[in-house]
Parts: structure tokens; C-alpha cells; sequence
């Protein structure tokens, strides 16, 4: 399936608590969708955060975002370079 | 005789009243009738006397009595000066002032209008004025709030004159650098945070010459703005590094201030100097441990502070230890004046600690949630009875004494358990209980001063009143510091208060002497030359209030554990604190923790209680222990979020230990917080959260008359109803039900129980009725699992139906299927409805998907106008969403195009469905994709029908849209492609298909077939 990702950026520093309770809203979300979340990239100051996912389109992980109320800001397909 | 000058009235520091003959006034030793004075004084008017009772005696007392006796205090102290005089009829009460000058006022009246403007004369004057301390200074009252509200906003006010003041006393006294870094360093002590401040200090030391120092007040500041506030130094306090020039030792640790180091040696204090005088009361004591006299249940200790009460009380506790006896001392603290059972939870622990017990009784693990036991829900005498039984349990071995110090600031359920345990064992048990509390400042806690005045009316408290020390005595303690000092002139000037007289006496052998100082003052003197690092740790101390552990200033203030620890030795060897068992310390006096308190303006002093509030926040337990403390210090921080929480959980802790009165406190306080918060759910459920505390908290057996709240809950109540919160609207009711239950009205108890039943049901079914909307609506956005979602919308309505709830989930999942049955004047009203609720919920992402699937079936529909007006509310919504989700609004609307002839629509729909790969919304895509088809066919353009379905058969297989897919398949078969009939079967066969795409099929079906049973190719039109 195509490789997914989306950014998100935070005004102040996003908590692992507020983490965690977007996890949960997003799990069942995941499963509807079709959507599998591969892996997150978290900054050091908290801030800024990458995530990535398999979906069949862009479109499907929009919709898990915006039904698991979870900040973003840019959601597209990327082709994976140098990975086995 | 000085008769002639005006009197003089300070606002600013402690409250001071110098009489027209130059001499200081001594104030009335209650604090709530200095406060009530002060107050009168800086409002400069008359007041209703309801008013000043809810100022300061909002409570369960009398309160125009409190008032009555309070003023009957201040006329003592006015009526004797010339032209200072309270004035009081029935109604109101004033001071006239007369010619006096008052601080505050003489410093408005230097600075006019505006400060900038104000000649530099002035300026200075005022500042000077100014830099003697904050507003009403100690005359705190957290617990009466709207005293403490009003005395912050004027602490606020005076601190922002005081900012203005040294900002442009800085800017225009350029011309002389030394005098203006004197005042910029005086801005960055009041406002710690003061970019321009610090930026000031460092352009003033580089012009002076003095780099070394610039740099070190650079790195001071950056550490201070990073910590503070996780930011790097602004522009302006860079601009003003760069002024330096570079030198070969400017590195960070070649200029970090020594912190530990040069402080002037000070001989270490004796830890416990030998007891001097008191020879009356120690013969009393040694009879009353021996058992020999009458024995008292309850001793009392008082006396003005200084006076040696808990001198007394360590010679009880020493006297009876030596005798085989046991001693379990701990004192109140004012900050902890609402932590309910404060003093005897300490006491509780002391005795745990000392000799764990198996099988104490659960109860105690109410105060002492570390037992990890909890308690059945029990009452208040279940409680006041476990600690009478732990007491018990220790005096059956050996006799002890319980030692309670500053009763003066003990809340209310500590009173009411002294009043428990004093009336359930008496003395003979071996039992003894030692209070000791502030003359004066004890008439203003209530709930202690009458268990007192009980217990002595019963004969079971015995009182012993400190007097001032005698000379001979005096001498006697003064040797002790050194015998060679001048004890007769400390006698003098101290008039035998012995903390006085020892300061004196370190002042002296400081050689620093001076005559007219207050006690007070000497302490400052001690702790003014303390290194940076040592009276940091020491104002950390004092703001937390009580005693203290390292751990809890290691986390608040961030320090080094290396300098803590050196910091804390060197307080300990000052005589400054002093271990007080575990690993806790406590300042040797609170007049120490207050002047080192003193020592902070305004702005810092929020800012020490902002970050102990966050450190105790991350620390909090389930069972909200600390939420007394943080209650207390994010209301200092000005923090009404936190405050506002925290009350809520101490509230709610209160009512676990049957402590209403603090719990009544906390609501009020809460509520407070509660309302200068931003309007909206969050603050409707603290409302009624606090709105049931404060109930709860008069019922019970208190006895009080319930507080007059049924419109307050009503109108909280409904409010939540508008808003869909059912559980608080729940509270609501069940609320209303108690009020009505207590006023006799039985029918409306009956009505609002039964409204709270409903809405408490309504509560967890609205979760439930919402949740299975949602998952309807999911698959049928997906188009799968229909006759699930069938059954799920079913069961929603089932739910949402009886108890008339609206859900915009519920009537879009609604819509959904109805269009999927194809009935879709039904689909539309439903997704209208749906549209209306996310827009009354302000949910744009929901409004943003009704308003499409609305556009699609008014396109559907041929309503090609009402499409467009969808679609031009979608763009609107669109851009609000922050989010490009508008090439499917222009797929629409060139769809709409190509359908009623319009010439350029197929480059319009061309440049649409671009968008829309681009922005890869596959389900969109064949949905638009077979729709163009469809016409493109209807027009007879085969070729690009053919194409367009082809492109949607593979997307929507991608997706496993399979009403897509049997479409696409119809529509290439019909635009001449062969299918296999297999295909076609397989897509006709399915039984969860939409009339859309049964309709293909059936069109499909129609058309007339091969020979071979599949169809092929024939051109449409």
C-alpha cells in the first residue's frame, strides 16, 4: 500500500498525555479506514512531529485525523527512498 | 512636644500608623482587624457594614459581632491620635484621616497623570517609596477571598507603578550611569523577568567598566529567561551583549558567580541553647508530667510571637521523654489554613512513622493515603474515632503527649478533632495535649478560639499566658550569645522578648547596632548578606510555607543538588532552619520565613508560587493530597485554571474526610477561579462540580442553613442541558432534588430526583447512542457492512429517541443510508438536520462533509442551483478548515457544467480531476470519475465515457468500493468494452449494493445481449 505521511506542528510543546488520548481516539479510526500507522518521528523540543502510514489513499488518512480530532497540517504520498 | 506634625500612615510594607508624635502605633494583634483598618484606610471611605462582613467574616459565625468586636479594636488605636478617628453608625463604617499622609497617596500625588512626565526629583522620591515592600505586606487572608482578591488587584497596581517608575527613572538618568544602574538593578529585583530591565543593567556595567560583571548579569538572566520561561534572551538583552568587549576570561566559567563561596564565617548557633527563666511555669510543667498536680486534658501555651511558646512546648515534649514518656509534636501553617485535619494528620504520621503498626484501623488511610487502605465509606465519627484508638493504642504502653504549635492557623476539622479526642481521653489515660497559639491572632480563627473557650468553660484546659522576660532573665539569656555584650540596654530596647533580645544580641556581636529596629528588621539585617545561591534557596523555602523537604525544592526551584544541599547547611548553621524529623526542615521562627518572604516583589513572588504549583501538579496523587497546596499557591500565581482544578479536588477530598467547612471554602474559593475562566463546557462542569461541593459541604452535621443557590444551580443546570452534558446536568438536578429535600418542598425533590435519574441514564446513553451513530456512519461513508449499519442505526435511535437526543452523527449516518436506499428527499432532510447540529457544535469538519454529501445529491437530484449554493458554502468552510479540501468542490461543480452544456465544462472537469489525483482522494475520484462517464455516455462521447469509467473501476477496486466498481463495470460495458459475464454477475450478485449502482446494473441489464450470454461492444446514441 502507499506509504503516507502527515506533519503536525504545535503552537506549545504537545504532552505525551495528549498523545496518548489521541492514540486511543484513533485506533478504531485506523481499522475503518483501512489504515495501518507505521511509525512517528517526535522532535526534541516537542513541537514538530512526522508520521507515517500505510493507506490506500491520502484521503482515507485525512478522514482518521479529522475523526480522531488530531492536529495536522499536511497530509501526502511519499515514495520511500533507501529503504530495504 | 512634636504635636504639630500630621500623622503618618504606611500602606506600602507592613501597615504602620505614626502618631503626630512621631512614635509608631501599636496595631491591634489580630490580623483580620489590621486587614479590616487597612482597607479602610486605602479605600478611603465609609462602607456598609454587610459589605465588611463578607469582606472578612463570611463564615458560620456571627459576623457583625466578629465586626463589632474588630472595630472596637481600632478605636482603641485611633481614637487617641489627633485627627485620625473611626467613625461607625449602623450602617456604615469610615475613618477620617484628617491631615495624615499616606504613602500611597503621596506618591500619586508626586508622579500626576503621567509617569514619564513627572520631574526626576519626584520620580526618585517615589521610588524610594516605593522600594519599601508590596501593598498591605502580610496582611494576606487567602482564606476570606474577596478580601484577598482585593488586596492582590492592589499589590498588582502598586507593582506596575513601581515598574513604570524605575523604567523611567533608567531612561533618564542616562546621563549618570551609576545612578541609573542602581535603579535598573532595582527593576530587575521587582519584575525578575524584566527583558529591558536586565538588557539596562548590562549596558549600565559595560559603560561603568565593568565587563566581568556584565557578562555574569547576561548569563544570569539568560538562565533566568530559560528556566522561566524556555526561551532564549530577546534581541535587546543581545544588543546589549554585544556591547561588551571580547576579553580572553569572558567564558561562562570564569565568570559564573562563586555562588557557595565568600560568605563572611558566622559562628555556628548553638542547636538548642539552654532553657533560661520561665522558672514559674517549668515548676508547673514538672508537676503536671510527674502527674502530681491536677491534671489538665488540654494545656494552651500563649503569647505574643517571639515570646518562647515553642520553646515551652520542646521542654514539655523533652520533660515528659526524659520522664519515659512519649512526644509527637507538629505545628499549623498558615498557608495550610484549609488543609483539612493539616496539624493532626503531621501527628498521625509522626506516630506511624516512629512505630509502624500492623492493623491500623482503614479509616486512617482517609488522612494518610500512603497506608494504601481504603476505607469504607463510613462518617465523620468513624474517623475522629480511628484516631482516637491510634491514641489510645499509644499512651496503653507509656504516656505521651500530643504537641500542637500555632493553633492560630489550624483549620477547622483540626479544630474539631482537638475538641474529639480532648473530650474522649482524659488525662489519667496518660494522655496529654499541649496547643500553643498567637494571643491575639487566635480570636481570628474562630473554629479554634471556641473549641477553647469550650474546653475551658468544661475545666479541662489549663492556660498558660507568657509574659515578657524579666531583666535578670533577659541578662541570663543574653550571656549565653556573649556575656560580653550590654545585656541591660537589649533589655531595654526588647522589652524582654526573648527572640527580640537574641537578635539584638546577634547584631551586636555583628557590630551592627542601632537603635528603634523592629525584630523583624533584624532578621533582615541577618539575611541581607547571604550569597545569590543561599537566599535563593531560602525565599523557596518560605514561599512553599510549611515545612519542606530538599525533594520539594529540588523541584520547584530547579536547583542544584549539590548547591542545595551547601545552601540548606549554611541556612541550618545561620540558625535560619532546622531539621524537623525525616528529611525535612522548617525555618527556627515564622517571623523568619516571613521577612525572608517579604524580601520578594510581587511579580517574583507569582512567579515562585506558578512554578511550586507545577511542580506539585506533576506530583499529584488520585486522592488529591496536594491539592490543598496547590489551591493555595496557584491562587498566589494568579493561575485560575490550576486554582480552579485544584479546588475542585480539594473540595472533593474535604467531603471524603467529613471536613465541610473546608470543603464549603474550597467551592467558593473555586468558584471564583471558575468564572474568569473562557466561557464553555469546560468551566459549566467546574461550576456544578463546585456548586455540589459547596451544597454537600452545608449539609451534613454542620447544622448550617443552606446557602441560598437553587437559581445559581437551576440556571448551571440548564445551561448543561443546552450544551448536551448530561452527567453534569445529572449533578444538576440531583442537586436541585437535595435543595427542594431540605426546604420541605417534597414534590419538587420528587421532579428533580426524577430529572436527575433521566438525565444521569441520558448521560451514559448519550455515550452509547453517539458512539453507535458514529460507527453507522463510518461504514456507510466507506460503503460497507450496510446491513450493519443498519442494525447500528437502529439501535442508536432506540436510544437517542426516548430522552430526545439530537446527534448530528446520528441523522448524517441517517442520510447516508437513505440516499444509499435511494430515497433522497428523506436523505436530504436528514443531512440538513445533521448540517444544522455541527454547525450549533461549531465542528467544521463535520459541517465540511454534510455540506458534501448535500451537494452530491442535490447534484444527483439535477438541482443544480441548490448544488452551487452547497458548494460555495463548502469553500467557505474549506478555508476555515485550514486545509485544501476544495478540488472535489470544483469536481462538483464541472460536473454540474458538463451536464447542462456549458462549453468550457470539459476543461473545467479536465483540471478538477487533476486536483484530485494530485490531492489522492481515490473514493472521490471514482465517484466523480463514473459520474462523468455517465454523462460523457448520455452525450454520446464513448470513448471518453470509457475512459473515465476504466480510470474509476481501478480506484475503486483500490478501495474496495464495490457500488463503485459495479458502475464503473455497467457503464464500460455499456460504452462498448466486453466484460466477462462472470465480472458482471459477480457485481450484480452482490446483495450490498446502492440503488446508484443497481440502477447501472439494471440499465446494463436492459440492453440487448450477444449470443454468447456476455455483453460487448455497442456505441451509445
Amino acid at each position: 500500500m502507499p506509504r503516507v505521511i502527515v506533519e503536525r506542528n504545535f503552537e506549545t510543546p504537545f504532552t505525551q498525555e495528549e498523545l496518548s488520548a489521541v492514540e486511543a481516539r484513533m485506533g478504531p479510526c485506523l481499522d475503518l479506514y483501512n489504515v495501518r500507522w507505521i511509525r512517528s518521528y517526535w522532535s526534541a523540543d516537542r513541537l514538530r512531529m512526522v508520521c507515517e502510514y500505510d493507506a490506500a489513499d491520502v484521503a482515507s488518512v485525512r478522514n482518521v485525523q479529522r475523526e480522531a480530532n488530531a492536529k495536522f497540517d499536511r497530509a501526502w504520498a511519499a515514495d520511500v527512498l533507501g529503504e530495504q | 512636644m512634636k504635636d504639630q506634625s500630621p500623622p503618618g500612615i504606611h500602606l506600602l510594607g507592613e501597615l504602620q500608623l505614626i502618631g503626630c508624635d512621631g512614635r509608631t502605633v501599636a496595631l491591634p494583634a489580630s490580623r483580620k482587624t489590621r486587614a479590616l483598618l487597612g482597607y479602610l484606610i486605602a479605600t478611603g471611605q465609609p462602607h456598609r457594614r454587610e459589605r465588611l462582613c463578607d469582606l472578612l467574616w463570611d463564615g458560620p459565625d456571627d459576623p457583625r459581632a466578629e465586626l463589632r468586636w474588630s472595630l472596637s479594636k481600632i478605636r482603641a488605636v485611633l481614637d487617641d491620635k489627633k485627627g485620625m478617628r473611626l467613625t461607625a453608625d449602623r450602617n456604615r463604617v469610615g475613618v477620617e484621616l484628617g491631615n495624615a499622609v499616606i504613602d500611597i497617596r503621596r506618591i500619586r500625588s508626586l508622579l500626576g497623570d503621567d509617569v514619564s512626565a513627572a520631574p526626576i526629583a519626584a520620580l526618585k522620591e517615589a521610588a524610594a517609596l516605593l522600594g519599601v515592600g508590596e501593598f498591605l505586606d502580610g496582611l494576606d487572608l487567602p482564606l476570606c477571598y474577596r478580601y484577598q482578591e482585593w488586596c492582590m488587584a492592589e499589590r498588582e497596581a502598586v507593582s506596575r507603578l513601581r515598574l513604570a517608575v524605575l523604567t523611567s527613572l533608567v531612561e533618564r538618568l542616562q546621563g549618570h550611569p551609576a545612578d541609573a544602574l542602581a535603579y535598573a538593578r532595582a527593576l530587575t529585583a521587582a519584575d525578575p523577568l524584566s527583558e529591558s530591565g536586565h538588557a539596562a543593567v548590562v549596558r549600565l556595567l559595560v559603560r561603568e567598566g565593568r565587563n566581568k560583571e556584565a557578562l555574569g548579569q547576561y548569563e544570569h538572566a539568560s538562565r533566568v529567561f530559560e528556566a522561566e520561561l524556555g526561551v532564549r534572551p530577546s534581541a535587546e538583552l543581545e544588543e546589549a551583549r554585544q556591547t561588551l568587549r571580547p576579553t580572553a576570561s569572558a567564558s561562562v566559567a570564569a565568570t559564573r558567580p562563586a555562588r557557595a563561596l565568600g560568605i563572611p564565617p558566622v559562628p555556628r548557633r548553638p542547636p538548642s541553647a539552654a532553657f533560661v527563666g520561665r522558672e514559674a511555669e517549668r515548676a508547673l510543667i514538672d508537676q503536671i508530667v510527674a502527674m502530681r498536680a491536677d491534671r489538665p486534658d488540654v494545656m494552651l501555651v500563649t503569647g505574643e510571637p517571639g515570646i518562647g511558646k515553642s520553646r515551652v512546648l520542646a521542654h514539655i515534649g523533652e520533660r515528659l521523654t526524659s520522664a519515659g514518656g512519649r512526644a509527637f509534636a507538629a505545628r499549623a501553617y498558615e498557608a495550610e489554613a484549609a488543609r483539612p485535619y493539616g496539624v493532626w494528620i503531621d501527628v498521625i504520621r509522626e506516630i506511624v512513622r516512629e512505630s509502624p503498626r500492623d492493623g491500623l484501623p482503614a479509616d486512617l488511610g482517609l488522612l494518610l493515603p500512603e497506608m494504601g487502605t481504603v476505607a469504607e465509606a463510613g462518617d465523620r465519627t468513624r474517623l475522629l474515632d480511628a484516631v482516637l484508638g491510634l491514641l489510645r493504642q499509644v499512651v496503653s504502653m507509656r504516656p505521651a503527649a500530643v504537641i500542637l504549635d500555632d493553633l492560630q492557623w489550624a483549620d477547622e476539622g483540626s479544630s474539631s478533632l482537638l475538641h474529639y479526642v480532648a473530650r474522649h481521653i482524659d488525662s489519667t489515660s496518660g494522655l496529654l495535649i499541649v496547643c500553643a497559639a498567637r494571643a491575639g491572632e487566635i480570636e481570628d480563627n474562630g473554629a479554634a478560639s471556641r473549641v477553647l473557650r469550650s474546653l475551658a468553660r468544661d475545666g479541662r484546659l489549663r492556660e498558660i499566658e507568657l509574659a515578657a522576660m524579666s531583666e535578670a532573665e533577659t541578662v541570663q539569656l543574653i550571656r549565653q550569645v556573649d556575656p560580653s555584650l550590654d545585656a541591660a540596654q537589649i533589655f531595654a530596647e526588647s522589652g524582654g522578648n526573648p527572640l527580640f533580645s537574641l537578635e539584638l544580641a546577634r547584631a551586636h556581636r555583628r557590630g551592627d547596632p542601632g537603635p528603634g529596629r523592629t525584630v523583624e528588621a533584624l532578621i533582615a539585617g541577618q539575611l541581607a548578606p547571604l550569597a545569590e545561591g543561599i537566599r535563593e534557596t531560602l525565599v523557596w523555602a518560605a514561599a512553599h510555607g510549611r515545612a519542606f523537604t530538599p525533594d520539594d525544592l529540588a523541584r520547584s526551584a530547579r536547583l542544584d543538588d549539590t548547591e542545595l544541599l551547601t545552601a540548606l547547611g549554611e541556612l541550618e548553621r545561620r540558625g535560619l532552619i532546622r531539621p524537623v524529623g525525616g528529611d525535612a526542615y522548617d525555618f527556627t521562627h515564622d517571623l523568619v520565613r516571613q521577612t525572608a518572604y517579604r524580601t520578594l516583589s510581587q511579580p517574583r513572588r507569582k512567579l515562585l508560587h506558578r512554578r511550586i504549583a507545577r511542580a506539585l501538579d506533576a506530583v499529584i496523587g488520585r486522592d488529591g493530597a496536594f491539592a490543598a497546596d496547590i489551591a493555595h499557591h496557584a491562587a498566589l500565581a494568579e493561575d485560575d485554571d490550576m486554582a480552579a482544578h485544584a479546588c475542585r479536588l480539594a473540595g472533593e477530598r474535604a467531603l471524603r474526610l467529613f471536613a465541610n467547612a473546608e470543603a464549603a471554602s474550597f467551592a467558593e474559593r473555586g468558584l471564583r477561579h471558575a468564572e474568569r475562566l473562557a466561557e464553555g463546557p469546560a468551566r459549566l462542569e467546574l461550576r456544578i462540580a463546585m456548586l455540589k461541593i459547596r451544597l454537600l459541604g452545608a449539609t451534613g452535621p454542620g447544622l448550617r442553613p443552606l446557602p441560598p443557590l437553587a437559581d445559581t444551580i437551576a440556571e448551571a443546570t440548564s445551561d448543561a442541558e443546552a450544551l448536551g452534558l448530561q452527567t453534569a446536568a445529572a449533578t444538576g438536578h440531583y442537586l436541585l432534588s437535595v435543595l427542594h429535600q431540605e426546604a420541605g418542598d417534597v414534590q419538587q425533590a420528587e421532579t428533580s430526583t426524577l430529572r436527575a435519574a433521566e438525565a444521569g441514564r441520558a448521560a451514559d446513553d448519550s455515550t452509547r447512542a453517539r458512539q453507535l451513530a458514529n460507527t453507522a456512519r463510518c461504514l456507510l461513508e466507506l460503503e460497507t457492512e450496510i446491513g450493519r449499519s443498519r442494525a447500528l442505526i437502529a439501535e442508536a435511535s432506540a436510544i437517542a429517541g426516548p430522552i430526545s437526543l439530537e446527534l448530528c452523527e446520528l441523522y448524517w449516518a441517517r442520510g447516508l443510508l437513505e440516499r444509499w436506499d435511494g430515497n433522497e428527499d428523506h436523505a436530504v432532510s436528514s443531512l440538513r438536520r445533521a448540517l444544522d447540529l455541527a454547525r450549533g457544535d461549531k465542528d467544521r469538519w463535520r459541517e465540511y462533509k454534510c455540506l458534501t454529501w448535500l451537494a452530491m445529491l442535490e447534484r444527483e437530484r439535477g438541482r443544480y442551483a441548490d448544488m452551487h449554493t452547497h458548494c460555495s458554502e463548502l469553500e467557505t468552510v474549506a478555508a476555515r478548515l485550514g486545509d485544501d479540501e476544495t478540488p472535489f468542490v470544483k469536481t462538483l461543480r464541472a460536473l454540474a457544467g458538463l451536464a447542462t452544456g456549458v462549453a468550457s465544462a470539459d476543461d473545467a472537469l479536465a483540471s478538477a480531476l487533476t486536483r484530485l489525483r494530485a490531492v489522492d482522494d481515490k473514493s472521490y475520484l471514482a465517484y466523480a470519475l463514473n459520474s462523468a462517464a455517465h454523462l460523457y455516455r448520455q452525450a454520446g462521447r464513448t470513448s471518453q465515457a470509457r475512459l473515465c469509467a476504466s480510470e474509476a473501476l481501478t480506484l475503486a477496486s483500490a478501495m474496495r468500493r464495490h457500488s463503485e466498481i459495479a458502475i464503473a463495470r455497467a457503464l464500460l460495458a455499456l460504452a462498448g468494452e466486453t466484460a466477462s459475464a462472470q465480472d458482471i454477475e459477480a457485481a450484480s450478485g452482490r446483495d450490498d449494493l446502492s440503488v446508484r449502482a443497481r440502477a447501472a446494473l439494471l440499465a446494463l441489464q436492459a440492453r440487448p445481449r450477444d449470443s454468447n450470454g456476455g455483453s460487448h461492444a455497442k456505441p451509445a446514441g
